[in-house]
């Protein structure tokens, strides 16, 4: 699934995507981690590292990101569109479509 | 949560346990190299990290640690005499996969992100 998408590379401190930003893509992380921040910037909610898959909650909801992300040091990141997503979930028997649907919603 | 895995006369042929009413199926901190399915009876969880009401017939006890964690994070204890079935983490994820392979990935993905969220948001309150 991972072939033909863009792995991009980032910088310690660098920003992934900011909070009130539309949720159009989800991540995995190849290498290094990724910080969630609070509203101040100061406080990390969360945090997800290499092999994790993120977003996958808030693409399904089309919702807006609530909160921004920085990466943590050298950190590779591979880029999957929101389409994607909807591509498989539809390709998916209507079970499994529910259950990862209970699932997103469990996740906001 | 009602998974999506069917578990059919094959799987049924795996070790079943049946366990009295107030005695404990699962204890926290088991590895979730196996997988309860609830055959008969009922069950509920003790103070589990993502409360799901009360497990019935035909479920799957404490799924999301499952898929999220490497061990179980909460006693689960039968709210009635209860038949389990216990299957090996390789072949739920192997009959999972015969059904729909990106489906596992996905699902297990969105379990460990409900689990973080839910830790975070419990490190916060406390």
């Amino acid at each position: 699934m991972t072939k033909g998408f863009p792995s991009i590379q980032m910088i310690d401190g660098e920003v992934l995507f900011r909070q009130g930003t539309a949720a159009e893509y989800f991540y995995l992380i190849e290498r290094g981690k990724v910080l969630l921040l609070d509203q101040s910037g100061q406080v990390v909610l969360r945090s997800y590292d290499a092999d994790q898959v993120f977003g996958l909650p808030e693409v399904l909801a089309g919702a807006l990101w609530p909160h921004t992300a920085v990466v943590s040091g050298k950190t590779e990141i591979r880029v999957f569109p929101a389409k994607l997503l909807f591509e498989q979930i539809d390709k998916m028997p209507a079970a499994h479509q529910d259950f990862m649907n209970e699932m997103a919603k469990l996740a906001l | 949560m009602k998974t999506p895995l069917r578990v059919d006369a094959e799987r049924m042929a795996y070790p079943r346990q049946i366990i009295d009413k107030g005695k404990q199926i699962i204890a926290a901190g088991t590895a979730t190299d196996q997988a309860y399915f609830l055959i008969s009876g009922r069950a509920r969880a003790c103070n589990p990290l993502i409360a799901e009401g009360e497990l019935q017939s035909g479920d799957f006890l404490s799924f999301l640690s499952f898929l999220a964690l490497d061990a179980y994070d909460a006693d689960v204890i039968a709210a009635s005499q209860a038949e389990v079935l216990i299957l090996p983490r390789g072949l739920v994820e192997q009959c999972w996969q015969d059904e729909d392979q990106t489906s596992w990935v996905f699902a297990c993905s969105l379990a460990v992100d409900v689990v973080k969220r839910k830790l975070a948001l419990d490190t916060v309150a406390a």
